[in-house]
């Protein structure tokens, strides 16, 4: 998997896809999203929200306040979140 | 004091009196034993008093989650358990994964818990709130069960410290589980925490942690993760965990039979629990814990059989194949009894050489069917009885269900089938006999018994095979001082001794840390790197040298705490069997000889290589134990004075 870097325009031309097979549960996701928006690392205040049941992740979800930057996806590197372009 | 990466608080429990105190963490800790396993042991040895009854009211449980937990540090995400256990009196740090990141966010770096209460509780830490909260309704339940009632009472974003039926009737072979899946303290912690009535330590942490240094991380997190992907063996891991490396173990013999005596024939053997064989009965699903940047652990579910449908979590990936090779049980089946000595909290090593054990004993006539209660035999449903007989202490079971220090003195006779298992009391996971390895090695020297803390990044010297020349390169990478390379490494060959000791005060350091060292992720890793996360994190200063310099701080003030408690040198030594039985197999027998398979190891070398590890730690050599001069240099005086007032210093 290619280490991924995230260009502010990419945005407007991206969509963020979720692969919650694949997550193992690590919340490295939502350790950055907080990281970014919080100044801290605290996971349960993150814009991305992991659904766990069973040990599997069953959704991955974002809150309203979600900008969609694509953080999170360049710190999952088990294939759970997707930059992908539109289109 | 406002601290970085550290939460700053310390939860003080007394279960006896229901009294829950929160202090300051003390910045002289920290600076000392830097956090986790470190700070841990200091309370350890100041608060459990020798001789204390391990399941009495004065024995204490310290939950400390490593300074770098909960950071976005990739892979800190352990959290150290340290108690005096059961099994053997020893005085000793359990590890695990997950939690800790959560109790940090909830805004604790430490628990200590002390006394005892007179019903079952479970501790809720939910940020500011905690409480000691009614666990009847738990009680009895399983680990799986009570785990998942927690979760619908309180929400799912919790993680949950959970003891089984085994640790409430005080087994010493049973430990708890973090979150369904990972092991915490083998040898009796599920035990100690039944001994309190305290059925489970749930956390909830939405206070977050502060990071000095936020582009720094960033940049050394992204470093680190570009490091990681472009590792070959990355796919495999986190698709298989530790069961990526199965076939390599059963080629090289590593899981035997026949109470350790036997290699099972490899063709055989791969074909009935090699990795095809995974692929053909079961799916299985990664598992990472809260921080991990590459997962290991993995969840199992059965898709043929008579078990189909069966879904269960495996903190090593492989503990199904401690079961089903040395009982000869099909794999779909060992994955059944697997899952319940998870949900009763049964320690898996021990679990399946007892079994592997009683088969021996009831074999030659030790012990016979009217003893065991059932006609014993390798089958899953009379398995599963004997386990369930283990989980409540029946009978026979219940001194099966205590480990080999009781089994040994209950059971007439049994004293020779342990030794080719039994340090301090522990069944050792790897047998020196099929490679004298680090990993083997330090399961002698581990306070604790026979426990696997020496884990070399990968390549990793638990499997035979690795060249000179890359156990040097090990070296090097753990940044091990050239003048102790020298003493290592000699006339083309190696030292496991010596090699140990320094192994062991790193990984002490990375379990100060809460950075895991498994195979792959220890490839991360270095001092160097540690310690510049450490800075980056907290802003305090550490360097390579004094992070490896705390590492042994911490593991002299453990081992301090165990010379009070009686051991010596004799408990470390090799088990006997393995010097002067082979393993056999088809290739022929297999001796105990040196890493590199260059000389037998014989009772004088075993001896040197025990001297060479003391003299490498700057320890009595006769006596096996720290001396004043080592424990003032680490600036453990206090822990000297102490010794020589007890007459316990050489």
């Amino acid at each position: 998997m290619e280490e991924k870097k995230v260009k502010f325009g990419d945005l407007m031309k991206s969509q963020i896809i979720y692969h919650p097979d694949r997550c193992v549960g690590c919340y490295l996701c939502a350790m950055a999203c907080s990281l970014r928006y919080e100044s801290m690392v605290n996971p349960l205040k993150a814009r991305i929200k992991i659904v766990r049941n069973n040990n599997v992740t069953k959704r991955i979800t974002t809150t309203a306040n979600c900008t969609r930057c694509g953080h999170c996806t360049t710190v999952c590197h088990y294939g759970a979140l997707e930059l992908r372009p539109l289109n | 004091m406002e601290y970085y990466g550290y939460a700053g608080q310390v939860l003080d429990i007394d279960l006896s009196s229901g009294l829950i105190k929160k202090d300051a963490l003390d910045p002289e800790l920290v600076k000392k034993y830097l956090g986790g396993m470190g700070i841990n042991a200091r309370w350890a040895y100041d608060l459990i008093k020798p001789g204390v009854d391990p399941l009495g009211p004065e024995n204490v449980i310290i939950i400390g989650a490593g300074a770098l937990a909960g950071t976005m540090t990739p892979s800190a995400t352990r959290v150290s358990a340290t108690t005096k256990f059961p099994i053997n009196g020893a005085v000793g740090v359990a590890g695990g994964c997950s939690f800790a990141p959560m109790l940090k966010w909830a805004g604790y770096d430490h628990i200590i818990i002390r006394g005892a209460a007179d019903k079952p509780l479970y501790l809720q830490i939910f940020d500011e709130d905690v409480r000691l909260r009614d666990a009847s309704h738990l009680w009895g339940k399983d680990i799986f069960e009570a785990t998942e009632s927690l979760r619908s009472e309180l929400g799912g974003d919790i993680s949950v410290i959970c003891i089984g039926q085994a640790g409430e009737n005080l087994a010493n072979t049973s430990l708890a589980l973090i979150d369904n899946m990972a092991n915490l303290g083998r040898g009796g912690l599920g035990a100690v925490m039944g001994s309190k009535k305290l059925k489970a330590i749930v956390t909830r942490g939405t206070k977050g942690i502060k990071i000095a240094d936020i582009d720094g991380l960033q940049q050394m997190f992204d470093a680190s993760v570009e490091s990681a992907l472009k590792d070959q063996s990355r796919s495999t891991w986190i698709n298989y965990g530790l069961l990526g490396i199965i076939d390599s173990w059963i080629k090289a013999g590593i899981l035997t039979k026949d109470n350790r005596s036997t290699k099972p024939p490899v063709a055989e053997t791969l074909r009935k629990y090699g990795r095809s064989t995974i692929d053909e009965i079961a799916e299985t699903h990664p598992w990472g814990g809260l921080g991990c940047i590459t997962s290991d652990k993995v969840v199992w579910k059965l898709k043929e059989g008579r078990f189909k449908g069966l879904t269960t979590t495996a903190s090593s990936g492989m503990n199904p194949h401690f079961l089903a090779i040395p009982l000869g049980i099909p794999l779909d089946h060992a994955v059944k009894l697997h899952d319940l000595m998870n949900r009763y909290g049964i320690d898996e090593i021990d679990g399946s050489y007892i079994l592997e054990l009683a088969f021996a004993l009831y074999r030659d006539g030790i012990i016979t069917a009217k003893d065991m209660g059932m006609e014993f035999k390798a089958d899953v449903d009379v398995l599963a009885k004997a386990i369930e007989g283990m989980a409540y202490k029946r009978g026979f079971w219940g001194i099966m269900a205590d480990g080999i220090p009781r089994i040994i003195k209950e059971i007439k006779g049994a004293e020779d089938y342990v030794r080719s298992a039994n340090v301090k009391g522990l069944a050792t996971p790897l047998d020196g006999r099929t490679n004298l390895g680090v990993e083997c090695f330090c399961m002698l020297t581990q306070p604790r018994g026979g426990q696997a803390f020496g884990l070399v990044r990968l390549p990793t010297t638990a499997v035979p095979g690795l060249r000179t020349e890359q156990t040097k390169t090990i070296a090097a990478t753990y940044q091990i001082p050239a003048s102790a390379q020298a003493r290592i490494f000699t006339d083309g060959d190696w030292h496991v001794g010596r090699l140990s000791a320094w192994i062991e005060n790193i990984n002490a350091g990375y379990n100060c840390l809460g950075i895991c060292y498994r195979f792959l992720i220890g490839r991360l890793y270095q001092p160097v790197i540690a310690a510049a996360y450490y800075r980056a994190v907290t802003g305090i200063s550490l360097t390579p040298q004094e992070f490896t310099r705390i590492g042994e701080r911490v593991w002299n003030l453990q081992k301090a705490a165990n010379v009070r408690e009686g051991f010596t040198r004799k408990d470390d030594e090799i088990p006997s069997s393995w010097l002067t039985e082979p393993i056999r197999s088809e290739e022929g027998d297999i001796y105990l000889e040196n890493y590199t398979r260059t000389k037998r190891i014989g009772q004088e070398e075993a001896k040197e290589l025990l001297d060479g590890y003391y003299d490498e730690r700057k320890w009595d050599i006769a006596k096996g134990i720290p001396t004043k001069a080592t424990l003032t240099r680490l600036g453990l005086a206090d822990v000297a004075e102490d010794l020589e007032k007890r007459d316990l210093l050489p």
